[in-house]
């Protein structure tokens, strides 16, 4: 289990290299000048200010001496500076990782929740609530988030006064923003989730348990949920990028603060410390998502432990 | 997702108009009373809340109810004492001397006097600093010498008319020296630590949601152009960033915002006739958005492709289509509310199609391709519009698209090549385009010489976007800014824009206004010079 705790972290670590390395390389690649980036398109500024940003900024060394400070700089803890706010990148980032974290979580507790509650009310059915239910699954997912946002607002909040527009002051300012972002996941989920209820229907496993004289609830309970969780476990590094992505566009309709409306702007306006502190932020999550899977996966399939299969 | 946003916003009109609110709240006028919060929603956020740094509008909004001046700028041009109780401009107008305020002092107690002054402006133009605009804005800039604790002389390189009105601005707001010298490089977050004198405090900023204002109850220097004196009448004043189009009209609509920025235009006639709620319009002065002509290179090195062009738009019909009738036509480069705009030019370059037909083929371009688009010697008339699409709002995008829709009748064919800050910057600099397009806000008439002097060249931080060689029109701009008789000015601004208008160097579009959703319980907000909003004199009724 050391060995294996070991090597996952030194992974870990390869993996925020290589998105540090990723993120430096995509921007300074892309034409046109970081100088001009960090001016922004409609200033007007002399060749002195163009000239001392440079300066300020090292943009006048090599490429590979600017890459190898960035990364020492980021092997300190230091994220640099932020071309566009001109404040240091891990303030730029303090206040957001809270709020979006906030937002993410509620939303896949949500997200997992609901879809299961949707599976289990329908899935060992046939017929017309299933049918009804698949429906309205399909329906979730398909919804754009953004619209199911405004539509949100505007009854619950435009209409009713039921909850606050905007801002992220308290539960109550919570509440649309994740529903809005969990509600399409959990049409994936549930879809997902009911057909591998469905699949292992017929299992021998399934068979053998109903001949024993297992009802239906002891059915679920012990065995075929725990066949039907797997392939959400699996879909953890889908669900967090789904969750990432949505947060940009929950953000932007709900005047939330939150990492995906700093990461609009940033890649926006080419703020290059900025962007690379969030991949490194975004892939060290993925990290600790997919460490966290495969633990979740000893839990649930008992089998992995025995064979040793992960170790 | 930028263009889905109106087609959105309208269906949540709809279902809001369906919903009818009811009962409008707020009482009748009377007298301004003290207290309250206002809540006021914008649709961008600053980037950086130094408006010594920043060119950004927002920033300048914002700021300026932290932040006082040195004079005030009033609506027909003229200057008012603010921190400024006078001011001598020498025979040469090459220095001002001015005679401060002695009752003043910062939020963080520390008194208001002639080296705050200059410890402001020598900060404002240290490379260091690396200002964006307020640099420029001071452009002819020296030093600046203490003659005694409350007279100050500024000492310019060359005499330059637009000076008080730069200092007018919040751009060059006077900040705590204290601030400046304890928190230079905490300013651009926007916190406390921003220091000024003005009617309020910058209480406390969440990124990505809001900033809080608390009132300055020391503050008893409003400026000659404002309606009270004293405090300012509101405990609180919340700025709330809503970048979302439905969402921050939605937020006025119930009530959750008393004022709301920036309407679309397509909304404003169904959110007036909203009880409890009213419109407030002030025409944007500066300079319209304008499409400007590529002159160094062909085809727009011909003036009579420039004509041609201009009279195959129709400005006056697509302004109505795009903002629902709510902006109206530009004939100008400088909007109407602008001090010395020359309204001569209004309707003598009419939308005239076979105007621009004629000139076409006068020019050769007689052939026709088999897409229908005009060929010279097997070449296509096909020009390109640089746009970054980040800065640029869905309804200009829309507008740019009805010019291509217009240009493709008389057989031009526009491109609307959208790329990223960075990568446009270069190109455009280094003139490799045929159009680009762009407003600029402000109430003085010299960017005139922004946008059409030689020297204001855009690689140089000007914006000389047609790249203007016109040895007559930079005579009567250097002119303008070095006499300070108004009459006089005015009189060559006038002349530049008739210019400008004959050579057809760029295609003014439309006048923007300024549109604020403003529920009944708030009342007096202001607008400045640059149609930008004012709370100082704003108050609320109830809470």
């Amino acid at each position: 289990m050391l060995r294996f705790a070991a090597r996952r972290a030194l992974a870990g670590v390869a993996v925020l290299w290589a998105a540090a390395t990723l993120a430096f390389a995509a921007l300074h690649l892309l034409p046109g000048d970081v100088a001009d980036a960090v001016l922004g398109p409609n200033s007007g500024a002399p060749p002195q200010v163009r000239a001392q940003i440079r300066q300020d900024y090292g943009l006048d060394d090599p490429l590979p001496a600017q890459y190898l400070r960035h990364m020492a700089a980021l092997a300190t803890g230091d994220l640099g500076r932020s071309y566009q706010f001109g404040l240091p990148v891990s303030r730029v980032l303090a206040d957001q990782v809270g709020p979006t974290a906030e937002l993410a979580v509620s939303a896949a507790v949500l997200s997992v929740g609901l879809a299961f509650c949707a599976a289990l009310a329908t899935g060992g059915r046939g017929g017309a609530a299933s049918a009804i239910a698949g429906g309205i699954g399909l329906l979730a997912l398909s919804v754009p988030s953004y619209w199911l946002g405004i539509l949100g607002l505007a009854v619950f909040s435009f209409r009713f006064g039921l909850l606050p527009a905007a801002g992220a002051d308290g539960p109550q300012a919570l509440v649309l923003p994740a529903i809005t972002l969990a509600l399409p996941l959990a049409g994936v989920l549930a879809q997902v989730i009911r057909q591998q209820l469905h699949a292992i229907g017929d299992a021998p496993f399934v068979l053998t348990a109903r001949a024993r004289g297992a009802g239906e609830r002891r059915l679920l309970a012990r065995h075929t949920l725990r066949h039907a969780g797997l392939p959400v476990v699996t879909l953890s590094g889908w669900i967090t990028g789904a969750l990432m992505g949505g947060a940009v566009l929950t953000e932007t309709v709900f005047a939330r603060p939150g990492l995906g409306r700093v990461l609009v702007t940033a890649v926006g306006s080419r703020d290059i410390p900025v962007v690379s502190a969030l991949m490194l932020v975004s892939a060290a999550a993925f990290v600790v998502v997919n460490l966290l899977v495969d633990l979740a996966y000893l839990v649930i399939d008992p089998r992995l432990r025995a064979s040793g299969a992960v170790t | 997702m930028r263009l889905r946003g109106p087609i959105l916003a309208l269906a949540v009109c709809v279902l809001l108009a369906s919903c009818s609110t009811a009962g409008a709240s707020g009482s009748g006028g009377g007298a301004p009373r003290a207290g309250g919060t206002l809540t006021f929603t914008t649709d961008i956020e600053p980037d950086v809340f130094d408006p010594h740094v920043s060119p950004a509008d927002i920033t300048g909004v914002i700021m300026r109810n932290v932040l006082d001046s040195l004079v005030a700028e009033d609506r027909d041009g003229s200057f008012k004492p603010w921190l400024a109780t006078s001011w001598k401009i020498s025979p040469d107008g090459r220095s001002y001397t001015f005679r401060l305020r002695e009752d003043v002092t910062f939020t963080d107690g520390t008194p208001f006097d002639a080296a705050a002054v200059k410890a402001n402006l020598d900060r404002v133009v240290a490379p260091a600093t690396k200002s964006r605009y307020a640099a420029v804005l001071i452009g002819p800039y020296q030093s600046a010498e203490v003659a005694d604790p409350h007279t100050v002389t500024v000492r310019l390189k060359r005499p330059y008319a637009p000076f008080l009105h730069a200092l007018s601005t919040t751009y060059l707001g006077i900040y705590s020296p204290k601030a400046l010298r304890e928190h230079a490089a905490d300013l651009a977050a926007g916190g406390p630590q921003n220091v000024g004198s003005g009617p309020f405090l910058l209480a406390s900023r969440v990124k990505g949601q809001q900033a809080v204002f608390t009132r300055n109850p020391a503050y008893d220097w409003a400026p000659g152009t404002a309606r009270h004196r004293g405090p300012a009448y509101l405990d609180k004043l919340v700025i709330g960033f809503l970048p979302e189009n439905a969402t921050r009209v939605g937020a006025v609509g119930s009530g959750q915002s008393d004022v709301a920025d920036f309407l679309p235009a397509g909304q404003v006639r169904s959110l007036a006739g909203r009880p409890g709620l009213r419109v407030l319009s002030h025409e944007s002065p500066g300079l319209v958005y304008s499409y400007y002509l590529n002159t160094e290179r062909p085809p727009f090195d011909r003036r009579e492709a420039r004509l041609a062009v201009r009279a195959a738009i129709d400005t006056a019909l697509i302004t109505k289509a795009v903002f629902a009738g709510q902006y109206r036509p530009a004939w100008s480069p400088l909007s109407p509310s602008t001090p010395a705009y020359d309204a001569t030019v209004e309707n003598t370059w009419p939308y005239r199609p076979g105007e621009a037909d004629r000139l076409l083929d006068g020019l050769g371009w007689t052939g026709r391709d088999t897409d229908g688009y005009r060929t010279k010697d097997g070449k296509r008339f096909a020009i390109t519009l640089l746009y970054v699409p980040a800065y640029t709002k869905a309804e200009r995008r829309t507008y740019d698209t009805a010019v291509q829709d217009a240009l493709r009748k008389v057989g031009v064919q526009l491109t609307l090549k959208p790329l990223d800050g960075a990568a446009y910057t270069p190109i455009r600099d280094r003139g490799d385009y045929d159009i680009i397009a762009f407003a600029w806000g402000g109430s003085e008439p010299d960017l005139l010489r922004t946008v059409f002097h030689s020297a204001s060249r855009l690689a140089d931080g000007g914006a000389n976007g047609a790249r203007v060689h016109d040895p007559e029109i930079d005579a009567w701009l250097d002119r303008a800014a070095a006499t300070t008789d108004r009459a006089a000015r005015a009189d060559l601004y006038a002349k530049v824009q008739r210019k400008v208008i004959a050579e057809g160097y760029s295609v003014p579009a439309f006048v923007a206004s300024r549109q604020l959703a403003v529920r009944d319980r708030a009342r007096d907000v202001g607008f400045d010079t640059s149609a930008w909003p004012l709370f100082y004199d704003a108050w609320v009724t109830g809470r």
